[in-house]
């Protein structure tokens, strides 16, 4: 699948937030997008979800474009990924077991016991099984984005996983487990776009990395690339990773 | 000011001076409002009808209509029995009193059945379930908007205003004449037991009286209220809690809007249906 933003903007109020972007995606690229808070790298995934209408330029998926579309005409394309908010965004009204099953339920013709062991080989597989049957407030926040991450696997067949901020606010342990779960989900065919402003995150996940800053791509290139930059705002960016980076 | 207004709409040259200024300002921010409120009011007609046709499209939420009528119906009873209560007895006891200074204690009973059948009965049920019942969806709504799960819904493919809405406004509708008829019931148990058991009337004459004004002008608009209060009630709360921004403080707005305009909607639709309904029935007032 391709993914292509097309010379897009995009403004909320009087803030441009996102200012005649264009750049090029394969949904089997394990992709990084970096930048400070405000700068819009969260506005790319829910523009790519069409969860928000650009001002000007287009989208175009696998050279469709998806910029003038209507919620009814969205809905397939939208089961083509499959994302994972930053909050996890678990139905808080519902328990682990039903926000996991709630796909299941919608759209497949599977049997109460059917569901039950689908939902629990989903979150086997994310290592909260034990917390089946506890309603989202009762999970820590890793938990909760394991499980957001074990209902997004229920999607059938998504062509990528776009993830908002998957580590943050979580612990290193966590973290490192969120990270895990990442890597093991993509593979050859299938990649991630992982919006994060945790440098480590991005270094360990992805292949290629975006830099925003002002409503602007400054940087799009692959690992080497982006260690070895000489632009200042990313630089300033690193801020102590630079040395690290050095080392 | 005047000129300097038409000025600000007719000349193309703009002449210095800060009274030109402020005309040219206050007739932009006249505009801007107004584009605002035409654009909004664009937004929640588009969404209420995509709602409501949204009853005849597949799939049917049936288990969410249901959680829907229980929670605005069920669990608002106790509160609107109370409400109905006192208000019936408040009210009989305030016309009894005025009734037995003029020597007419005899109509008290039909004074306050008509009161109460066409008018506070479901004006009052219809304020206390904006209260508890709108206020609650706008709040859910508004909470689910901010918690980006409506876009998870829609992010699965599910029409969120056929999941969300639809069940909200049809459990209104349904709901709202019921309670108005517990109300109406309620509030008439209070009437009667101040009028007959504190003024020492006779509850035949009582029973009597609220017969007799059985007739399809007061029971006409005593139904046709509740129905369309559930539906300004859930439409403008289902509108405000769903275009929630701005995290608590947004929420807190949206919640009180919702009350705010269900509360004078209701107020003035009562008073354009009943002056409807008494020019249908003749008369002249």
């Amino acid at each position: 699948m391709n993914i292509e933003f097309d010379h897009l903007c995009f403004s909320r109020g009087n803030r441009l937030i996102l200012n005649n972007i264009s750049f090029h995606v394969n949904s089997s690229e394990n992709i990084a997008i970096l930048g400070g808070s405000g700068e819009g790298k969260t506005t790319i995934l829910r523009l790519l979800m069409r969860l928000l209408k650009p001002d000007c330029g287009r989208i175009l998926i696998d050279g469709e474009d998806i910029s003038d579309k209507t919620e009814e005409q969205l809905r397939p394309i939208r089961r083509k990924f499959t994302i994972v908010f930053q909050d996890g965004a678990l139905f808080d009204s519902l328990t682990v077991k039903e926000n996991v099953a709630f796909y299941m339920r919608e759209y497949t013709r599977m049997n109460e016991d059917e569901i039950e062991i689908n939902v629990r080989k989903l979150l086997g597989f994310v290592g909260v099984e034990q917390a089946i049957d506890l309603m989202p407030e009762e999970l820590s926040g890793g938990m909760q984005r394991r499980v957001a991450i074990a209902r997004a696997l229920a999607v059938q067949k998504p062509l990528m996983f776009l993830y908002d901020e998957p580590t943050s606010d979580l612990d290193p342990l966590s973290a490192a487990r969120i990270r895990e779960l990442i890597l093991n989900l993509s593979n050859a065919e299938r990649g991630f776009i992982v919006v994060t402003h945790e440098i480590l995150d991005a270094l360990k996940l992805a292949h290629r990395f975006m830099f925003l800053k002002g409503g602007s791509i400054l940087f799009d290139g692959n690992k080497e690339d982006f260690l070895r930059t000489d632009l200042k705002e990313l630089r300033t960016f690193l801020g102590d990773w630079n040395e690290e980076i050095r080392k | 000011m005047r000129n300097y207004l038409i000025k600000a709409l007719l000349l193309k040259k703009r002449p210095n001076g800060s009274l030109y200024n402020y005309a040219e300002n206050y007739m932009e921010n006249i505009n801007r409002i107004l584009k605002l409120t035409i654009a909004e009011l664009q937004s929640f007609y588009l969404m209420i009808m995509q709602s409501v046709i949204s009853i005849f499209k597949k799939p049917i939420y049936l288990k969410d209509l249901i959680e829907q009528m229980d929670y605005s119906g069920a669990q608002t009873i106790i509160i609107i029995i109370l409400v109905a209560l006192f208000i019936g007895m408040a009210l009989s006891l305030q016309i009894a009193a005025e009734f037995s200074v003029l020597g007419m204690q005899m109509y008290t009973g039909r004074v306050v059945g008509i009161s109460i059948i066409s008018e506070i009965g479901p004006v009052a049920a219809a304020l206390v379930f904006a209260g508890r019942a709108g206020s609650g969806m706008a709040s859910e709504l508004g909470t689910l908007v901010l918690r980006h799960q409506v876009d998870t819904l829609r992010v699965f493919g599910i029409d969120p205003i056929k999941k969300l809405l639809t069940p909200r406004i049809i459990g209104s509708i349904l709901m709202l004449p019921a309670l108005t008829i517990i109300a109406d019931f309620v509030s008439l148990l209070g009437a009667y037991y101040i009028i007959t058991v504190v003024n020492n009337q006779s509850s035949t004459v009582f029973w009597d009286s609220i017969r007799l004004i059985l007739i399809p002008q007061y029971i006409i608009s005593g139904t046709i209220k509740p129905f369309i209060f559930g539906l300004i009630i859930s439409s403008i709360s289902c509108f405000t809690g769903f275009t929630t921004h701005g995290g608590a403080v947004g929420l807190k707005s949206s919640t009180t809007r919702a009350f705010v305009l269900s509360t004078i909607l209701i107020i003035v639709c009562d008073f354009v249906i009943t002056k409807i309904i008494l020019f249908t029935f003749g008369y002249q007032v």
